[in-house]
């Protein structure tokens, strides 16, 4: 790449960047706009950093969500009971790396399929943890228990102890911005600032030695290994990167939409989130970023049909499958080639 | 007092891993000869109980006849799920996954065409057989005895496709060696499309079963599917024997944990069960290397 061309990209991402940027101010009906970009945003790095698994690293782990979850409930329940938000976003994150470290550390030696099924059973297994809400007497749904850490307090006065919250989940989590001000500008430079630092980051450990070792062990396992590649500890780094800012995501969505329920884990919600990789492109780094960005403007215009949704997804997903097996982003950079 | 908890939970168990085992075989087969894991294997189930429910509610038809055009009709969208979403794919390196990927669209494509045509409210397929045996204080009902004879003579009946017919003799020659099979001349595009019919068949056959005892609603598929992942990871995958032996033990641990336990805790105690099975012994209980 010539020095020219490079000069050209930067001033092209500084121009995207300041539109970005300017978006709260110019345009008309802002928070609605606003609420669609904090959203798009927000599951353009999620799928940004599951893409780093699935296509990036060739690990196909199926159970993002609940690394996604793990942040989101671990940040709701510390600042709920007392504890900054803005400390308790980073001890989500760190929560939901841990985890995946240690999912990672019992399940990466197994074979690929072993890896997909373990990580899908163990988001299977939080959501039900998380509806059945063992902490209350009540099982399911809101119950009222004897011991606990978190306390709603009721208009009436009286203390309700929800645990996880059942089925409901926990509302009322404490917003990252101060009320005196206006919380959907700030809330959408804070997921603007996240997602750049995490694409950032992503795209800097992509261009690192461990990004090389990574993309070698995804295009051969046999071939990296042969060559001194540890495939364990690789495996293991990537792990921890995207565990953390799952859960990084996750603390921020519960922080905004404040509240969090085991919804989030739902299967559908994987199939949108594989919707966005496989449309934009599986392996290509801007490619979830083009397919959030499809999917959120689609699932916005078909928001009328809501009982269809689905049926649409799964008939995108198997059509980009069958046809586009590259994405979009795939499709034309191909071109382009040509 | 244990006795009666022992029996109860045995009796349920086999009523329970009955269900599995049919479930599980059809998936088990499937990563035989396919190598594949079929996520549309609940929509598969799904479809079977609401279709039979279809001929006997609507057109009145008796219980046997419409299972059995259920069961045709299952074994056609079955071929039909091979030809359309699985056989582009057959050969390229990410093949696993990439099925994973359509089949999981279909289900939950399908889950959603489920609750578009009838709706989320529950339906239940009634047992041609009524009465029931008392054992001890627990009771076998006759959709119980419905399950555990029906599913004896289909697996007897499995035995014999697989070990006598020509095209059951196929699906496991594909299964030990592909190349040979190839070699000598078998249709293994064929052979694929019978295997994942089949598979749907056993499926759908759950899925009627089971509608006898549980409700019929969109997502009834879904937790059975899991179950029967749990299943063939257990036995083994491609494991036929182990398939079947295993989702006997997860029926009669599912029964146990569901009375000692609690009823929401079966699940992911058999996912604990399945992760450290799989972690002290990841070829299963009866796989192999």
């Amino acid at each position: 790449m010539n020095k020219n061309s490079r000069t050209i990209r930067f001033i092209v991402l500084m121009a995207v960047l300041t539109i970005f940027l300017l978006i709260p101010w110019v345009v008309p009906n802002p928070r609605y706009v606003l609420h669609l970009m904090i959203m798009f945003f927000l599951w353009a790095a999620f799928a940004s950093v599951w893409d780093f698994q699935l296509g990036c690293s060739g690990i196909f782990a199926f159970g993002p969500l609940a690394f996604f979850a793990l942040g989101g409930y671990t940040s709701a329940l510390l600042s709920l009971g007392g504890v900054n938000p803005w400390l308790t976003i980073w001890i989500g994150g760190l929560i939901a790396a841990a985890f995946s470290f240690l999912i990672g550390s019992l399940t990466l030696r197994l074979k690929g399929i072993y890896i997909c099924l373990l990580t899908m059973c163990f988001q299977e297994i939080l959501r039900i943890f998380c509806i059945n809400n063992p902490f209350t007497t009540g099982g399911g749904g809101e119950g009222v228990g004897i011991v606990g850490w978190y306390y709603r307090g009721s208009p009436g006065g009286s203390v309700t102890f929800i645990g996880t919250g059942g089925f409901n989940g926990i509302t009322f989590i404490p917003s990252l911005v101060p009320k005196w001000f206006d919380s959907r500008i700030a809330n959408y430079y804070i997921i603007f600032l996240f997602f750049v630092l995490i694409l950032f980051i992503l795209y800097k450990t992509l261009k690192s030695p461990i990004g090389y070792a990574i993309i070698s062990i995804r295009d051969s396992e046999k071939l990296a290994s042969s060559i001194g590649i540890n495939l364990y500890k690789y495996k293991l780094i990537v792990f921890l990167i995207t565990g953390f800012f799952m859960g990084l995501l996750g603390a921020y969505y519960a922080h905004y939409l404040r509240c969090i329920s085991p919804i989030v884990m739902n299967p559908d919600q994987l199939l949108m989130l594989l919707d966005m990789i496989v449309v934009g492109g599986s392996g290509i780094f801007f490619g979830p970023v083009a397919g959030a960005a499809i999917i959120t403007i689609i699932n916005e215009l078909v928001l009328s049909w809501q009982q269809y949704r689905l049926f649409f997804f799964g008939i995108v997903l198997i059509l980009f499958v069958l046809i586009f097996p590259s994405g979009v982003v795939g499709f034309l950079k191909g071109k382009k080639k040509r | 007092m244990i006795v009666d908890q022992l029996i109860s939970i045995l009796l349920s168990g086999i009523t329970l891993g009955s269900i599995y085992a049919l479930m599980s075989f059809g998936l088990s087969l499937m990563w035989g000869t396919l190598k594949i894991l079929n996520w549309a294997h609940g929509a598969l189930f799904m479809f079977g109980g609401y279709l039979a429910w279809v001929f006997i509610n609507i057109y009145n038809c008796p219980y046997i006849i419409s299972l059995l055009i259920s069961l045709l009709v299952l074994f056609l969208v079955g071929a039909g799920l091979y030809f359309s979403i699985i056989r582009p794919f057959v050969g390229n390196a990410n093949f696993l996954f990439t099925t994973i990927m359509t089949t999981l669209g279909f289900q939950l494509m399908s889950e959603s065409v489920a609750l578009i045509i009838f709706g989320s409210r529950y339906k239940k397929i009634e047992a041609p057989i009524i009465g029931k045996i008392i054992v001890g204080v627990s009771a076998l009902t006759s959709e119980d005895i419905l399950i555990i004879l029906t599913t004896t003579a289909c697996f007897s009946l499995l035995y014999f496709f697989l070990n006598k017919t020509r095209h059951g003799l196929a699906i496991r020659a594909v299964a030990q060696d592909l190349d040979g099979a190839k070699i000598i001349g078998i249709n293994v595009d064929r052979i694929y499309a019978y295997t994942i019919g089949v598979a749907a068949v056993l499926a759908a056959l759950a899925g009627i079963l089971t509608s006898g005892i549980y409700f019929l609603e969109p997502h009834i598929g879904y937790v059975p599917m899991m179950k029967a992942f749990v299943v063939i990871v257990l036995g083994g995958l491609g494991s036929l024997k182990g398939t079947i032996i295993s989702a006997y033990i997860v029926g009669i641990v599912e029964a146990a944990a569901s009375l000692f336990i609690g009823l929401i805790w079966s699940l992911p105690t058999l996912f604990l069960l399945m992760m450290i099975i799989l972690l002290i012994r990841p070829q299963g209980l009866f796989g192999y290397e």
